[in-house]
């Protein structure tokens, strides 16, 4: 229906469009790299007039940022590897297996769906405290360990698994636990590669939670750390930049990687609901 | 093998599966929400904490509180300021690049598609960082280019009036190529025949999009709106990264003001009862969105 | 240096610490009763409040936040603004971040007060060490509290991070005494005061910022700022009334 308008303006408002969105991104590159205090003059300079590596060479050295993001790599692989088996294996089971309070145990969970994080934070906090777990890894890590969101993507697609299938294992004689991880796997394996994308970018992105969880500066993740680094070097510029691309640069990896089967999940989410 | 041992096997098959996940929600999802609500009639405090003896049971007297304090109503227009303009604006910039990226005479639609979705991957707390910088004043590259259009220049973040805008335009910018995933992908389901019949009909490009477009697209924005809304809501990251809720606090969230009530000063009876406030009104929201559209679809 | 664009001091409105410090200096207690109700009505906090506010008014100070300026050390090259009130944890920044040729064109000095120097108080910054009464290591750590306030400690201490000795003792050290930017610090720590030691004081500080931004900003009248601040104090403070009065009730 669009054939009525000129394909040339239809192409410089897609131009437009990217130069818009890529711009913040490209010119926390290029400030990154600017000598201190130069993005701060005026006019605002576009690109570096020196490129100096300084700033990211501050960042590893002085301010420790390759521990942070150790600390985020850490919290993000834990919670995307334990929540996959999790999360595949009661996908698995609402999916492919007869029991009695199969429609309320989903139910249930559907509930968990509606009901904002916040209102539990408090008490979750207090708990993880009782745990002793503040300020560990753990600490982090425990709300991303199961998600209802994960287990009905998972369920989902395990629905087209056949039944026939799994019987005729059955009737080999496997186990149930075998079936699971020698024949649903595999096969659950593209959706298990999307929820592993999904999880890996919102558990490294994820700020709040680990706000209120971490006080002490070893164990920040990235977000954190930046969040905090801002406070104190609001004034630097080009070193805040530098940090920013440092935080930015795992996931747009990742997503860059993954994008066929991270965009597939995305539709499918929005398809059911 | 029988029928009946099957389906025995089965079950606690399934429950052994079921198990993992299940107690992990069990026990860091329903637990909390219940000790929540149950706290929230409490005056849990930075006391409480070093000697629960001094918890007090106060009845609705925090729910009372919330609604009688200023600073709440303060945060929820702020927070409402963000649905209700964000909203649409957010809406109409993903409708806009789906239709764009989706026209079928454009070309690289992969790399466009990929370009626009690029910012919702990116980290919420860098790119706040980034715009904070952006919309410096002087220095910024935002009202560099305002300037050339004869605008301003405009102390975003330095400004009660206009940061807020500010806080839209990063979270417009920041999530609008999710939506328009979603869109492109309703786009694609229209029936090729549904424009050829308004063709024949005589209908140019635009009583097609108004007749045939956007009815086709009602489940979709009902969708996209329910969803942009229930994470507009819980905005939090974008001002405490970008204005730590000034100036004039007028860029604190509902979310903000109960990490600052629960986590920066300890009141957490009073910060859960904000919580549950927060969550009658996201659900009272949600409600009335499903019912306009669902008439709007209607008539 | 008053002139367009060019301001006396700056005194960020996103900072609570220099409208508390002009309550101090004009004597206020900040709260009063045992630190169970707001100080923030009386005659010496108003005192300190108006003298404050028409910095402002007078446009000796930019109506702005630390957030509005990009680049702190900059804007002072330029000359945006002459003065700033902070802490010795800057000297070194400045030495490093201001350009060469402005590096003998700044000092340091005490604050002044309204009725002569020894009016001058300020805060003394984070500075208190605390021991838990139920603490299970008390005399360890009554221990470690006395070795760091050693005068001999303490001067090791700031050689090696550059915080400053809390002990006039160690201010004697020649080394400290030759800095003349250093020894402005000296002398403002014979005049601190220490802020309200109760659990709410933090928050209560918020506060104060906040208001007293509202009335820098013009978005109230300074009468209605000083109400609505007491009361939310007040507000903020009922339980700890509650905890005294059950205390002094002797109900456990």
């Amino acid at each position: 229906m669009k054939r009525a308008l000129p394909s040339i303006l239809i192409h410089t408002l897609l131009v437009l469009g990217a130069i818009v969105t890529l711009t913040p991104l490209l010119w926390m590159v290029s400030a990154s790299f600017m000598p201190t205090g130069q993005a701060s003059s005026f006019p605002p300079p576009l690109l570096p007039t020196h490129p100096t590596l300084e700033h990211y060479v501050d960042l590893f050295t002085r301010l420790n940022l390759a521990r942070d993001f150790g600390n985020s790599l850490l919290v993000t692989i834990s919670v995307t590897l334990f929540s996959l088996v999790v999360n595949s294996m009661a996908g698995y089971a609402f999916a492919k297996l007869r029991f009695a309070g199969r429609e309320a145990g989903s139910g249930v969970l559907v509930s968990a769906m509606v009901i904002p994080a916040q209102v539990g934070m408090m008490p979750l906090f207090l708990m993880v405290k009782g745990m002793g777990l503040v300020n560990t890894p753990w600490g982090v890590m425990i709300p991303g360990l199961a998600g209802v969101f994960g287990i009905f993507m998972i369920r989902q697609f395990a629905q087209s698994i056949p039944d026939d299938l799994l019987d005729a294992a059955r009737i080999d004689g496997a186990s149930e636990w075998r079936i699971y991880w020698n024949i649903v796997m595999p096969v659950l394996k593209p959706i298990l590669v999307t929820m592993a994308t999904f999880s890996f970018l919102s558990s490294w992105n994820d700020f709040m939670w680990p706000l209120i969880v971490l006080s002490d500066d070893t164990k920040y993740t990235l977000p954190v750390a930046l969040a905090n680094l801002v406070g104190e070097h609001v004034q630097d510029t080009e070193l805040m930049m530098a940090g920013s691309v440092l935080t930015v640069l795992p996931v747009l990896a990742v997503f860059l990687v993954m994008q066929r089967s991270y965009i597939q999940g995305v539709l499918m989410g929005s398809v059911k609901g | 093998m029988s029928n009946a041992t099957s389906e025995r096997r089965q079950a606690s098959a399934a429950w052994g599966f079921l198990a993992p996940a299940l107690v992990l929600i069990g026990v860091f999802f329903f637990v909390p929400v219940l000790a929540g609500f149950v706290m929230s009639f409490t005056d849990f405090d930075i006391y409480a904490i070093g000697s629960p003896d001094t918890i007090r049971f106060m009845g609705f007297e925090n729910y009372r509180q919330v609604v009688t304090d200023p600073e709440f109503w303060r945060a929820l227009r702020n927070t409402l300021y963000f649905v209700v303009v964000g909203g649409p604006l957010s809406v109409i910039a993903s409708l806009s690049a789906a239709l764009l990226v989706n026209a079928k005479v454009a070309r690289f639609k992969g790399l466009f598609r990929t370009i626009y979705f690029l910012p919702v991957v990116t980290t919420m707390v860098a790119v706040a960082i980034v715009f904070r910088y952006l919309l410096h004043p002087k220095y910024g590259l935002v009202n560099r280019c305002a300037r050339v259009l004869h605008i301003g220049p405009i102390d975003w973040l330095g400004n009660p009036h206009w940061s807020m805008p500010a806080i839209v335009l990063l979270a417009v910018w920041k999530n609008f190529g999710y939506n328009m995933l979603i869109f492109i992908a309703g786009l694609q389901s229209i029936p090729d025949d549904l424009y050829e019949a308004a063709q024949l009909d005589g209908a140019g490009a635009r009583a097609q999009f108004v007749h045939v477009t956007l009815p086709s697209l009602g489940p979709t924005f009902l969708f996209v709106g329910i969803m942009t809304m229930i994470g507009q809501f819980q905005i939090f990251a974008e001002p405490y990264v970008m204005t730590q809720g000034g100036p004039l606090r007028s860029t604190v969230s509902v979310v903000m003001l109960m990490y600052e009530q629960g986590f920066r000063w300890w009141r957490m009876g009073y910060a859960t009862a904000i919580a549950f406030v927060l969550f009658v009104i996201m659900l009272i929201a949600t409600l009335i969105q499903m019912r306009l559209q669902g008439e709007g679809r209607k008539s | 240096m008053v002139g367009k664009d060019k301001f006396a001091i700056f005194l960020p409105t996103n900072e609570w610490n220099p409208p508390v410090i002009a309550g101090l200096q004009a004597g206020s207690p900040l709260l009063s009763d045992d630190g169970t109700r707001a100080a923030f009505r009386d005659s010496a906090f108003r005192r300190g409040f108006d003298w404050y506010m028409n910095l402002y008014f007078e446009g000796l100070a930019p109506s702005i936040s630390g957030n509005e300026v990009a680049n702190l050390y900059q804007e002072f090259a330029r000359g945006y603004f002459s003065m700033y009130i902070s802490g010795p944890w800057q000297l070194g920044e400045f030495r490093n971040r201001l350009p060469a040729e402005l590096q003998d064109d700044w000092g340091t000095a005490p604050l002044p007060g309204p009725t002569g120097p020894a009016s001058g108080v300020s805060l003394a910054g984070g500075s208190s060490l605390v021991l838990y009464r139920a603490s299970k290591h008390k005399a360890e750590a009554w221990k470690l509290i006395e070795f760091l306030a050693r005068p001999d400690v303490q001067l090791e201490f700031w050689r090696l991070s550059g915080d400053l000795p809390g002990r006039v003792e160690a201010w004697r050290d020649p080394a400290l005494q030759a800095d003349p930017n250093m020894r402005a610090f000296g002398e403002q720590l014979t005049r601190v005061v220490a802020t309200p030691k109760v659990p709410e004081w933090e928050q209560i500080a918020i506060r104060v910022q906040e208001q007293v931004e509202r009335a820098v900003r013009r978005a109230a009248p300074p009468d209605s700022v000083l109400s609505d601040l007491s009361t939310q104090v007040d507000r903020m403070l009922e339980k700890r009334r509650w905890l005294h009065a059950r205390r002094q009730g002797g109900t456990r």
